[in-house]
């Protein structure tokens, strides 16, 4: 890698900003209380990893693998408010 | 009354509970809940491989409870969960179940089904289940363990720090006998264990999002105290606690393979792929059509040469008279015509009960679901529109799992728009006889894609109806969509076998029921009343039979009718047929086998396809042409012709106005679509 950022600053990064097959550690389960708590049910937790597996092309949903075994698929919107920074390597 | 026999009803009420334990099975959604329901009771129950299922809890009794000296088991089968929060309706039957289940020595238990490939998140589930009702009344199997990859090391390690005993199973290949056994050896442990119960009221911490779909629980006052939360920050954090708690429960348990994992990734990228994924779907359905066809058409000739050959044989034996008219024209003409759909209806439901149990249906929410909301409706919604394929009142039913009350309704009122079992007659039975059969562009069969089309037309109109409500009566934000993807799984033949033959089942016993009455009533119908002899002089038998038909009761109100569908190029008897058929939409095929049994001159075996090909009018004219059977084929495609559709959209909605008005808005659609179609077909 050519460049780095020393700090991460870019904290407004979401899931919708990770491309097919790149891996990130959530940052938080977005402020939508609804959605916060589906997320927290299908076991995920802040500071877990989860890589980004297909998306359905015009903004469709994004399936997503989070732990060893674990995928599910949320809609655009509901991924744009999930924050998220990028695992390196 | 004497005494003794009061004493004796006395004592057969306190020994009635003392004798039997109800059991409530608890678990996400696709745990194995109902596959294990049925392996326990032995009952047939729908099973699938997409949340949301279970959509009403059912009841079933153990199937060893007919084992001498066994106490009585009872199963309840309750709506998946995920935690004490209810997003949804059904998911508040759960809630509800849960908080009210008697308590003491002799109350109910909660058997927490939990999803081996799920196990953290579902942990967090059977965590809170067991600190809100206590270790002694909570029994736990970890389901779908096939490969037996729980060691028994982990098992025990676990079974100490949850405080309860766990049963490693696999619904699917597990001898139903040993979970049996666990569950009466626990209930019998448990019952001991009550005494030392802690004896102060546990605190039940909901949002008050999620207690407006427990609306009774505001009223309660039981062994449990409902707290409702400040803001919903309260709840994600409890939650998020117990999250913890979970995780360092499991730091020594190794978790399942990952080779099936690793195997459904790569079956996603295809079948999710950005391009190829919508093509797949579309395939994978239009294969299901085709087969219904290709694989049914040689089964159903037969059945049909046998239904006919039946009527000429007793035809002949039976003297000519009533008897004779009612048992080969109604009732052989009516029930016969719709039980050679049979190999139809079991081949739909082999091939439907394959795709869910291989866990593409939660696949082709995702694929549908950015067509879906942009007609206003949720991926949520596709469940109840799949189960509409079947039949709306399951569909209606499913719907239930829809949180936001605007889309449900708008799911609810155009779920009868989606092509329905019902049809299938009507549409096989029409394509069949006026579609030529041939090969579209190389690969297609001309009526396998007629089929396709109109089952395409129902489903495109329903979500064309739901985005006018959505921007009308029901408008409002869409719900959230996020679902968890199972593993692919090999489905299993004896399932679907199973769930088929249960279908076939069903529609015989319709047919055999509701099928026939109605139509030994159609045929009283249309034989009475008989005209005088002096008015059938000088014809001859087949006017004579034309106009005995006119005379009766249907007849005359097919002939009243007549003005109205003649736009649609339908005569007076095919408007017999419309009318009936708002009974139940199968019954216009009885009433065509009746009305052309009358009809007919000689008692040859024919069938009732052959007999509608050459039916002629007055004139000598072919009274169904291509336009015709189009015609009727469309106003089948959009009417609501269902007493029972009617009945359960009354009760989901809690009132007439919606019904009448989801009976309306299709009658005009049907009569609008059909009229198109014929005058630009002739
Ligand atoms: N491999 C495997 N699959 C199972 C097992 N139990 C259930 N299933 C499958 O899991 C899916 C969901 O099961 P179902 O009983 O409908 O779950 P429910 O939603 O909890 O009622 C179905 O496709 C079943 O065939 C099991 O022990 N092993």
């Amino acid at each position: 890698m050519t460049y780095q950022t020393p700090i991460i600053t870019n904290s407004s990064m979401t899931i919708t900003d990770l491309k097919t097959g790149q891996k990130a550690t959530l940052l938080n389960l977005g402020s939508d209380s609804s959605i916060h708590l589906k997320l927290l049910s299908l076991g995920l937790l802040p500071g877990d990893q989860i890589s980004i597996l297909n998306r359905v092309p015009f903004k469709g949903p994004i399936s997503i693998k989070h732990g060893k075994t674990n995928y599910f698929a949320l809609r655009h919107k509901e991924a744009s408010s999930i924050e998220v920074e990028i695992v390196k390597g | 009354m004497n005494t003794e026999v009061i004493e004796d009803q006395a004592k057969s009420l306190n020994a009635a509970p003392s004798e039997r334990s109800k059991v409530l099975l608890v678990g996400f959604p696709n745990a194995g809940k109902s596959t294990l329901f049925n392996l326990l009771t032995g009952g047939n129950r729908k099973i699938s491989n997409y949340s949301g299922i279970t959509v009403d809890s059912a009841i079933g009794d153990f199937s060893s409870n007919q084992d001498s000296g066994q106490r009585r088991v009872e199963l309840v089968d309750l709506p998946g969960i995920y935690n004490l929060n209810p997003t949804s309706q059904d998911e508040g039957v759960t809630l509800n179940s849960l908080v009210n289940m008697s308590s003491g020595p002799e109350g109910d238990l909660i058997l927490a089904v939990i999803d081996w490939h799920r196990l953290e998140a579902s942990l967090t589930l059977v965590v809170s289940l067991i600190d809100l009702f206590g270790p002694h009344k909570v029994l736990c199997v970890i389901n779908k363990d096939d490969e037996k990859e729980l060691t028994i090391e982990e098992r025990l390690n676990l079974e100490e720090q949850l405080g309860t005993k766990i049963l490693p199973i696999s619904a699917i290949s597990t001898d139903q006998s040993v979970i049996d056994h666990f569950i009466r050896e626990q209930l019998a442990i448990k019952k001991t264990l009550n005494k030392d119960v802690d004896p102060r009221k546990k605190i039940l911490t909901i949002s008050s999002q999620a207690l407006s779909y427990v609306p009774h629980l505001t009223s309660y006052d039981g062994h449990i105290q409902i707290h409702v939360a400040a803001d919903d920050n309260e709840v994600t954090h409890l939650i998020n606690q117990k999250h913890q708690q979970v995780r360092n429960i499991l730091n020594h348990v190794k978790g399942p393979d990952l080779q099936p994992s690793q195997l459904s990734e790569k079956i996603d990228k295809i079948t999710l792929h950005p391009l190829f994924g919508l093509p797949i779907f579309l395939g994978i359905f239009y294969f299901i059509f085709h087969s219904i066809y290709t694989w049914a058409g040689p089964v159903m000739d037969l059945s049909e040469e046998l239904v006919a050959k039946l009527g000429e044989v007793i035809g002949q034996t039976l003297p000519p008279g009533m008897l004779h008219d009612l048992l080969v024209d109604g009732i052989i003409g009516g029930v016969g015509g719709v039980v050679v759909f049979l190999p139809q209806i079991m081949i739909l439901f082999f091939l439907l009960s394959l795709l869910e149990q291989s866990g593409y249906i939660s696949r082709a929410a995702i694929i549908t679901d950015r067509i879906m909301s942009f007609f206003g409706l949720g991926g949520k919604a596709f469940l109840p529109y799949m189960s509409g394929f079947a039949c709306a009142i399951p569909g209606i039913m499913a719907a239930r799992t829809i949180p936001d009350h605007k889309e449900r309704m708008a799911t609810i009122l155009t779920l009868p728009l989606i092509t329905c079992s019902a049809r299938l007659p009507v549409y096989i039975l029409l394509i069949g006889t006026f579609v030529p059969d041939y090969t579209v562009m190389g690969i297609f069969n001309s009526r396998a894609l007629s089929f396709f089309f109109l089952y395409f037309l129902g489903s495109f109109m329903a979500l064309i109806i739901a985005k006018v409500l959505r921007l009308s009566f029901f408008k409002g934000p869409t719900g959230n969509f996020i679902i968890d993807l199972p593993h692919y799984q090999r489905p299993h033949f004896r399932i679907a076998l199973k769930q088929s033959w249960f279908k076939g089942k069903t529609f015989l016993k319709k047919a055999g029921t509701v099928i026939l009455g109605l139509s030994i009533l159609i045929w009283l119908l249309s034989t009475f009343p008989t005209p005088s002899e002096s008015k059938l002089e000088n014809m001859t038998e087949a006017q004579q039979a034309s106009y005995t038909l006119e005379y009766s009761a249907l007849g005359r109100m097919g002939k009243t009718i007549e003005p109205i569908i003649k736009p649609l190029g339908m005569d007076w008897k095919i408007g017999v047929g419309l009318l009936v058929s708002f009974g139940a939409r199968e019954l216009f095929v009885s009433a065509m086998g009746t009305i052309y049994s009358l009809g007919e001159v000689d008692e040859e075996s024919e069938t009732l396809r052959e007999k509608l090909k050459t039916e002629v009018d007055s004139e000598g004219k072919l009274v169904f042409d291509l336009a015709t059977a189009w015609s009727i084929l469309i106003f089948f495609v959009f009417s609501l012709q269902c007493t029972s559709t009617l009945a359960i959209l009354k009760k989901e909605t809690g009132g007439w106005k919606y019904p009448i008005l989801g009976f309306s808005y299709m009658l005009v659609l049907a009569y609008v679509g059909s009229f198109l179609t014929f005058n630009l077909l002739s």
